[in-house]
């Protein structure tokens, strides 16, 4: 049985200064399984970053406390990221190294000043491969475009061997095509290493792609965790779907009405639009339905908030979709 | 001309380097009118932020010019950043150190007054702070604000001038999307009062809200342009999603041989089964035979939609398309 | 933008920024009030320049280019504090490298020395002072010398993050610590200041390194001197207090964490 990675359990942090309390975490409870990869996100200011600075044990809670591989970490702190967690901050490398020098060598480089373990030059291999940019090893970082970068900071971090990443916005600034590299790269990383990645995003395509679990964080609390699809069905009991019929059959938009779980059916032009509870109706039982009556189906789209709605509602209240 | 407020004519930037030259845009001609709001996108290191200085008089062109409200750019110079245009570059803005350590609205008082802002500084701080939603973080120091409320600070400095053009580089970083929403109403409003803006972007759901035009950038020319509505229209392409369970990889495989899909987008595993993204041809694709393959190898499928190519992916299809235009060139 | 902007900008950029930062940052008051002072002191012992020449006696050597050089060596030797790359804006990302914080930045000495500093000033500075003046030097203290104020340069140089972590500001901080070590007798002997003065300085460490290394160039300062077995224990206490306070910081910043 193996140990989950993250643990974090009643969590709370208050900044006190200057006679005022500012609660940034107020109570938080999660955990994380291997492999998994769990998005954080929330508005700004609503703890976040202090999470992560917590987990790295680079930040002290208050109350509560985190388990690391099983490791408190209130007695772990700094040991944490000597042990099991290589954390992304920002584009920064402490070591200003030239990026003037081949990828690979780069590499090395990294990893000798932050003093890691075994064969150099095979770690840095396997890293550059895992993200993508093997055929780029010979190439100058200086060279590389932004999201190529990122990939290659993501190679050092992947050869710290740690169990844990947690990135911090990783692809702020980033083009949606360079962002789908770096996707895939930690996709990679954590399906095939089985490593565990922890991210911070505001990019809501991002949550939707990378995250097998999303944790909505609002001014210190939890209010809400679970997958993407999840999230999407939270704010609303109910689903449009739509169906672009041809031909267009009266009896037909009747017998959808009498379908189990749809509430009404409208018409606009040569497009039916069912109102139906989550869930209920399956695409096989329309297009049976529709051979019935010899309509044909040429296409339909079950309209469900985007992640960005679901986090204006969630945070609001109100909308479309009550 | 009456009614443009910015006119590009046959624009080329050439950065001469040591070893070789850096064509940053080639030949770039567009026009924006007054009121009108222009998305630029583009890969990085597309020119788009090189366009935004040259545009602010502050890069001079190699070849061609801009006419800013009618006048030339290049006997403008950094005259239009005092006439006619704010920049906001977000990468590059800080915030006044001395000055963090008072209260918001009086640190936006004190930017006025440094940047020779003229009238009522305090009205104008006060208003600047409540349209950008920091009003009741006005006592607080700056220095204690989050990321994203700093950048909202800062896009209060912006907007403490009075210029008719607003150039903004990635305005809405690190925001999320209630304070991204909150901006963008913003600019709407300001649009709508006749400022005329351009922004530069990498959020496609910011480009879809706010622009009326878009301009797609790569290797420093102009791809494609067009409404984004347009955009999404003109693309022969659309998407699939089907969810089927139990969850089954292979699907994925299948599905990429029916004819008319060309690319499996995503395939996810999720809790009821496995998400399935494909881009297929309009129309190509109809819904029965995907029910069909399904129950031919025992899945049960739990949801099928048909949608358009989000603004993403055309950006990925323009880019790749570009991708493979070179290589056909070479 | 007419006159009454110009003059409001130019009011707000200098005066009303300057009284923000140093209300900000008190301690620039007494990087202010150093200067000041300092000046005071040059002034004085141009003036005055017999003082100056009783005062460097004192250190061990007759020659004011002796004493001047040998003072810059050593500062060059000890004083990297503008060159260490953590700070309180790098905080979080050094102590989030796998590599322990106090390696990290005996490394950063240790690079910085052997890339910038030795070969392109200590040499040159060194050879100098071999060639214009007369030199008398027992080797054994020179040797333990040199271990000695690495030790003390180490403790320094934690005692100084350790204090801008407890203070959360930066340049504040080291500009004071600048200014001390200039009155440790840097440029110019500690024995022109009042009594008080040279007492209360007496309880810092670079203040006796200052004076044994002119004595140990210069007067041929056997390892057994008292001064010399009071500049060991300085450095070792410098060393300990400077990891007690880097340790102090570190738990703040920790507790507290970076909100200014």
């Amino acid at each position: 049985m193996t140990v989950q990675p993250i643990v974090v359990s009643e969590l709370v942090k208050e900044y006190s200064g200057r006679g005022r309390k500012i609660t940034a975490l107020k109570g938080v409870s999660f955990s994380v399984n291997e492999g998994e990869i769990v998005g954080i996100l929330g508005p700004n200011g609503a703890g976040k970053t202090t999470l992560c600075l917590i987990l790295s044990g680079l930040l002290e809670p208050t109350k509560g406390t985190a388990y690391i591989m099983g490791e408190d970490i209130r007695k772990l702190r700094r040991k944490a990221c000597e042990k099991y967690i290589a954390l992304y901050l920002s584009e920064y490398t402490q070591w200003s190294l030239n990026p003037r020098i081949p990828a690979l060598k780069y590499l090395v480089m990294v990893g000798a000043i932050d003093c890691i373990k075994g064969d150099l030059k095979k770690k840095a291999e396997t890293a550059l491969k895992k993200v993508g940019l093997w055929e780029w090893r010979n190439e100058w970082p200086s060279r590389f475009s932004t999201g190529m970068k990122r990939r290659l900071l993501l190679a050092a971090m992947l050869m710290y061997d740690f169990p844990i990443l947690i990135l911090d916005e990783p692809t702020v600034h980033l083009d949606p095509a360079s962002c789908i590299e770096v996707w895939k790269a930690i996709k990679a990383i954590a399906s095939e290493e089985g490593r565990t990645v922890l991210l911070t995003t505001q990019n809501m395509e991002e949550a939707e792609y990378l995250c097998d679990r999303i944790i909505f964080l609002h001014k210190g609390s939890i209010i809400a965790s679970g997958s993407p699809e999840y999230f999407k069905t939270l704010v609303s009991k109910y689903e449009e779907i739509s169906l672009k019929v041809s031909p267009l059959k009266p009896e037909f938009k009747k017998a959808l009405e009498k379908l189990d779980g749809v509430l009404r059916v409208r018409s606009e032009d040569t497009t039916l639009i069912l109102e139906a509870q989550k869930n209920t109706v399956e695409p096989a039982t329309l297009i049976d339905l529709a051979s019935q009556f010899n309509v044909k189906i040429l296409s339909m789209s079950y309209e469900r908030p985007s992640l960005s709605e679901v986090f204006r509602i969630l945070l609001k209240g109100g909308g479309k979709w009550d | 001309m009456q009614n443009k407020a910015i006119v590009v004519d046959h624009l080329w930037k050439i950065y001469t380097g040591r070893e070789k030259n850096i064509v940053a845009l080639r030949d770039i001609s567009f026009s924006v009118s007054k009121g009108e709001v222009v998305g630029i996108l583009g890969p990085n290191g597309a020119g788009k932020t090189t366009l935004c200085l040259i545009l602010s008089g502050l890069l001079e062109p190699t070849k061609g010019t801009a006419y800013i409200m009618g006048e030339d750019i290049r006997e403008l110079k950094r005259k239009a950043c005092e006439k006619y245009i704010a920049l906001y570059l977000a990468e590059h803005m800080r915030l006044w150190s001395a000055f963090i350590r008072l209260p918001a609205l009086k640190y936006l008082e004190a930017i006025g007054a440094i940047r020779c802002i003229e009238g009522d500084l305090k009205k104008k701080a006060e208003e600047a702070l409540k349209k950008v939603g920091l009003w009741e973080w006005r006592n607080e120091w700056p220095s204690r604000f989050s990321t994203g409320m700093k950048r909202k600070l800062m896009i209060a400095e912006t907007l403490m001038y009075e210029l008719p053009i607003l150039v903004l580089d990635e305005p809405t970083v690190h925001l999320d999307p209630i304070s991204c929403m909150e901006i963008w109403n913003i600019l709407k409003e300001l649009a709508h009062d006749g400022k005329t803006i351009l922004l530069t972007t990498q959020n496609m759901e910011e480009a879809e809200y706010l622009c009326d035009k878009i301009l797609f950038l790569n290797k420093g020319r102009i791809v494609a342009s067009g409404s984004p509505h347009e955009l999404k229209e003109l693309t022969r392409y659309e998407k699939i999603a089907v969810k089927v369970s139990p969850k089954s990889r292979e699907f994925a495989k299948l599905l990429e041989k029916i004819d008319g899909v060309t690319e499996i987008m995503q395939v996810k595993d999720v809790e009821e089964g496995t998400l399935v993204v494909a881009k297929s041809i309009k129309g190509c694709v109809e819904p029965s035979t995907i029910v069909e393959l399904a129950k031919s190898t025992g899945l049960k499928v739990l949801l099928l939609s048909y949608e358009q190519l989000s603004l993403s992916d055309i950006f990925r299809i323009l880019l790749k398309g570009e991708e493979n235009e070179s290589e056909d060139r070479a | 933008m007419g006159l009454r902007e110009v003059l409001r900008m130019l009011w707000f950029a200098s005066f009303i920024n300057y009284w923000y930062n140093l209300k900000a940052y008190k301690s620039e008051f007494v990087s202010l009030a150093a200067r000041c002072v300092i000046s005071i002191v040059v002034y004085y012992f141009w003036g005055y320049s017999i003082v100056y020449q009783k005062g460097i006696q004192s250190y061990g050597t007759e020659s004011p280019l002796g004493f001047i050089l040998s003072g810059i060596l050593l500062a060059e030797f000890m004083g990297f504090r503008w060159a260490f790359s953590l700070h309180i804006r790098t905080f979080y990302h050094v102590f989030s490298r796998p590599v322990s914080p106090h390696l990290q930045v005996f490394r950063e000495w240790f690079v910085f020395n052997t890339t910038h500093i030795i070969p392109f000033r200590i040499i040159p500075c060194a050879l100098l002072i071999i060639a214009t003046q007369r030199l008398n030097i027992r080797l054994e203290a020179l040797l333990v010398f040199l271990a000695l104020s690495t030790l003390l340069c180490f403790g320094q140089h934690f005692m100084e993050l350790g204090a801008t972590f407890v203070f959360k500001k930066e340049r504040p901080v080291l500009f004071a610590f600048e200014v001390l070590e200039e009155f440790s007798g840097r440029a110019f002997p500690i024995t022109i200041l009042p009594e008080t003065a040279q007492q209360i300085l007496s309880f810092y460490p670079p203040t006796w390194a200052y004076l044994v290394w002119r004595k140990v160039l210069f007067a041929g300062m056997p390892v057994t001197d008292p001064e010399f077995l009071v500049f060991s224990a300085a450095s070792l206490v410098m060393f300990l207090s400077g990891l007690a306070v880097f340790r102090v910081g570190v738990n703040k910043i920790y507790r507290e964490g970076l909100v200014l």
